[in-house]
């Protein structure tokens, strides 16, 4: 699946910890880039590309924690390991609530740095493989007409055809014909895989009337 | 013919004619003595006249009718030798002797003259001025003497009476002076006359009756008639002494008694009288009576309200008996000194000095000063001796008698002592003061200390932050070696490289180290020339991560070749640590792109001034003007020392802080401090 390697990001502004951490990581086998500022890592646009952020905390201009909250914005979800200086606990339990893989303080042991690198790389394969599969499972519902997704939301919130037939203003069999042509085109053989399905790859329950 | 008369007498016819004859023998013969008696007599007159003429003592002239000088005595010679310069001759006029205007003016010489030629004898004072200036007087007799049948002349016979005349002058003078005395004096004079005398021999009683009768004021002046119920000295005169000081009060009669009891003289008694209004004066009184043939003819008596000066006088006393005290127990060493030498002190110097009063009289007062002061003390005592300004207070050290050396304030001024010019000087003893202050001193420096140390505290992340970076690449360098080492995929490059970075970021290191010893450890005072520059540069290092964090934007606007200041570098850190933590934290207020600190430094006549701005919301205006107090903090937070402590050390440098908003937002807070050749 990996066919690309991953690269190990640095975004440090101190130039003597950001050319330690890049020749440890180099040494250690992987592949890294480092930037002196949150702005300069931003402007590469890396779009996709496999690997992990190494982020110091506290820099001039953009901050770590608000580049993570940038790259969140972005929908740019790579894995981040933050390194700082001097971690005050507030920071660090807020990076680490906004998903950030882990938090070292610096001066940081090879040891933690490779762990955390490899948790942080074993996160992004993770993150690809999902993707992958959210793609696969997204081509399936590409071949679903309008009709047949809508029927689908309102199976995955565990209403009877009759009761979506209600919804839809269609007439019971409608419903059953529609369900069968999910089922057969997503290749699934209860509903409890769809729920898993439509779960897997974010479709939403219907809204249903509350009338019941 | 004679020898034929006695023929011819036969007869009493013959008889009677004999007797004729013989008579006018007798006549012719005795007439002839008489005249020659007259002629000797009239000789002997004239020489008289002559030795009266040149001895008299008074000056004589005879002049002619036309005022012509026809004899003149010795006297006469001397008198115009005195007022003129032509030589006198007969003939001559005694105008032409005299200044004539002068001289007619002061004597009408000619009005004079006629009188005495129509036979009046006179006599007139004349009053004339020598040449010299001295004036004289003269008493003039102005008498007609009748020379060859009816032509008359005057003899002018001058007696010098210029001493009289002073005598009367100066008599006249004196009654004047006297009478004005009388009147003009303050104190009550009356002089009574008894009339008649008091005879000598009656009893007390007696005498007291006699004067309660015979007594009439003779002389009375206006102090006294105001005492009197009289309101004229012309109403009072005449009038019995009992109309003054009635005898019917027991208070008089008891005076009465005491004056007669001792005949009339008496000294300096005091008398009480209360007045219309109630109030009661005393009267200090003198009496003295004039005796003539054992009668007392009269009393003068006078006296002299002293109601007022005896109410000053008490006042004096309790006032000089206040002072006493206060000076007696003060705490300040009093001493008063004449010449250099003790001449009084209170028992509070003795006190300070452990000396006794006897050991300390007389003494010279530098002996109780300390070897090292007294060159300090004799200058002033000089300068103070000559009129020169001196300083009001200064500190030297005195010696006790126990050897031990105290710190005292002095305080001196001129006085007058015993009469006499004198200096008085207060001492405070200040050593108590002094150990204070020293602990004061440290005290403060303990607080300093403290303060760095929260400072310290404040920053330690961002200390540790700019530690751990030069730590980072040190450890993370190192592993990379070791690394690369255990894999065999080393370069000799990648390991000079490597330990190149480590190098030098453990001399990043150190100097951070360095850095922040001075604040974090104990030094005291240590002064050195001091470039403020540098200062701040290095405070901006340990500050980078702060303004990082808070995201501030710091810029430093150091002047090029900044003099140097005589000061304690770490002490200066701390003052700019402390502004510029003091605006990141009111910057706070404001938005994270728009923190800006600017941190300037400019250099004046004998000053450098170090300015740390913000364009944060500024200082309460309030609290603006104590903002340097303790306690005074005016942001959340802080233990409010950090100003406070800042002046004095700023004040301790022989410099000021200051500190300002800026019209266009924000605040202004620095400080000055001496050039280093400027420092005194």
């Amino acid at each position: 699946m990996m066919d690309v390697s991953p690269t190990i990001f640095i975004v440090d502004d101190d130039p003597s910890a950001r050319s330690g951490l890049e020749r440890l990581i180099k040494a250690a086998g992987y592949a890294a880039v480092s930037y002196s500022s949150a702005s300069a890592f931003l402007e590469e646009n890396l779009g996709n590309r496999h690997g992990c952020l190494l982020l110091d905390c506290n820099m001039p201009g953009i901050s770590g924690p608000q580049l993570q909250e940038e790259l969140f914005n972005l929908n740019c979800p790579i894995p981040i390991v933050f390194i700082s200086a001097f971690g005050d606990v507030p920071t660090t339990a807020n990076t680490m609530k906004k998903g950030a893989v882990d938090f070292l303080t610096k001066p940081v042991d090879s040891e933690d740095l490779m762990n955390a690198i490899q948790s942080a790389l074993d996160t992004d394969l993770a993150r690809f493989a999902m993707e992958r599969e959210i793609e696969s499972l997204q081509v399936l519902l590409d071949s679903l007409t309008k009709r047949e997704y809508q029927v689908m939301t309102y199976v995955i919130t565990g209403l009877l055809n009759k009761q979506i037939a209600w919804e839809l203003e269609i007439t019971e069999d409608t419903v059953k014909i529609h369900r069968h042509r999910v089922m057969k085109k997503l290749k699934l053989e209860s509903v409890a895989e769809l729920v898993r399905f439509c779960m897997k790859a974010g479709v939403k329950p219907a809204e249903t009337r509350d009338t019941y | 013919m004679v020898p034929c008369l006695p023929v011819l007498i036969s007869t009493g016819l013959e008889l009677i004619l004999l007797l004729c004859l013989g008579a006018l023998i007798f006549y012719v013969v005795l007439r002839g003595r008489q005249v020659k008696r007259i002629e000797s007599s009239l000789i002997q007159k004239l020489a008289y006249f002559e030795a009266f003429f040149e001895g008299s003592d008074s000056s004589i002239c005879i002049l002619d009718r036309e005022s012509r000088i026809l004899k003149w005595n010795r006297h006469f010679a001397n008198g115009i030798e005195a007022y003129s310069d032509v030589d006198i001759k007969k003939g001559m006029h005694v105008e032409d002797y005299l200044d004539s205007e002068l001289f007619d003016q002061n004597t009408q010489w000619r009005e004079n003259l006629e009188k005495a030629l129509n036979g009046e004898s006179h006599s007139t004072e004349i009053h004339l001025q020598r040449k010299d200036g001295s004036s004289i007087w003269f008493e003039t007799r102005w008498i007609p003497v009748e020379i060859e049948g009816n032509n008359f002349a005057v003899a002018v016979v001058s007696t010098d009476i210029t001493k009289r005349k002073e005598y009367e002058e100066s008599l006249v003078l004196a009654e004047r002076r006297f009478s004005a005395f009388i009147k003009n004096c303050t104190e009550a004079i009356c002089c009574v006359d008894l009339v008649p005398p008091l005879p000598p021999g009656l009893s007390v009683d007696e005498q007291l009756d006699y004067i309660a009768e015979h007594s009439i004021i003779a002389e009375v002046n206006e102090a006294m008639v105001n005492t009197s119920k009289f309101s004229s000295i012309e109403e009072a005169i005449g009038q019995p002494l009992s109309e003054i000081i009635p005898p019917s009060d027991d208070k008089n009669i008891e005076n009465y008694r005491k004056v007669v009891a001792s005949n009339f003289r008496m000294r300096d008694f005091k008398t009480y009288e209360v007045d219309e209004n109630g109030n009661v004066h005393i009267y200090l009184n003198n009496i003295i009576g004039d005796y003539e043939d054992g009668y007392l003819v009269r009393a003068w008596a006078t006296g002299r309200d002293i109601s007022d000066l005896e109410a000053t006088m008490n006042k004096l006393r309790a006032a000089e008996a206040k002072y006493r005290s206060v000076v007696e127990l003060a705490n300040e060493a009093i001493l008063i000194t004449q010449e250099q030498k003790v001449q009084y002190c209170n028992p509070a110097a003795l006190g300070l000095t452990g000396y006794s009063e006897e050991e300390i009289r007389n003494r010279s007062f530098i002996e109780f000063i300390h070897p090292n002061d007294r060159e300090l003390v004799l200058n002033e005592y000089r300068q103070r001796i000559s009129g020169e300004k001196t300083r009001n207070r200064y500190t030297i050290r005195i010696l006790t008698k126990s050897g031990e050396t105290k710190t005292v304030i002095v305080n001196s001024a001129t006085a007058e002592w015993m009469a006499k010019p004198a200096i008085l000087t207060l001492l405070s003893d200040i050593s108590e003061l002094m150990e204070l202050q020293d602990q004061l001193t440290e005290q403060k420096e303990h607080l300093a200390r403290m303060e760095r140390i929260t400072i310290f505290g404040h920053l330690t992340g961002a200390i540790a932050h700019e530690l751990n970076q030069p730590l980072t690449g040190i450890l993370s360098n190192a592993q990379a070696a070791e690394l690369l080492h255990r894999t065999g995929k080393s370069t000799p490059e990648e390991v000079q490289q490597v330990i190149r970075e480590i190098i030098e970021d453990t001399k990043r290191a150190g100097n951070i180290i360095r850095n922040l010893r001075d604040l974090y450890g104990e030094q005291k005072g240590a002064s050195m020339p001091t470039d403020l520059n540098q200062v701040i540069e290095q405070t901006h290092v340990i500050l980078k991560n702060e303004f990082i964090n808070n995201h501030v934007c710091f810029l430093l606007e150091g002047e090029d070749d900044l003099p140097m200041v005589d000061g304690n570098p770490a002490q200066i850190q701390q003052v700019i640590l402390n502004l510029i933590i003091n605006a990141v934290d009111a910057l706070r207020a404001n938005k994270e792109d728009n923190r800006l600190i600017k941190i300037s430094t400019i250099s004046e006549a004998s000053i450098i001034r170090v300015t740390v701005t913000d364009n944060g919301p500024g200082i309460d205006p309030n609290k603006l003007v104590n903002i340097f107090q303790p306690l005074s903090s005016w942001k959340s937070g802080g233990m409010g020392l950090g100003l406070a402590i800042s002046d004095s050390i700023i004040d301790n440098h022989g410099g000021r802080m200051f500190a300002s908003n800026m019209q266009e937002g924000g605040a202004s807070v620095g400080f000055e401090i001496p050039i280093l050749n400027n420092v005194e």
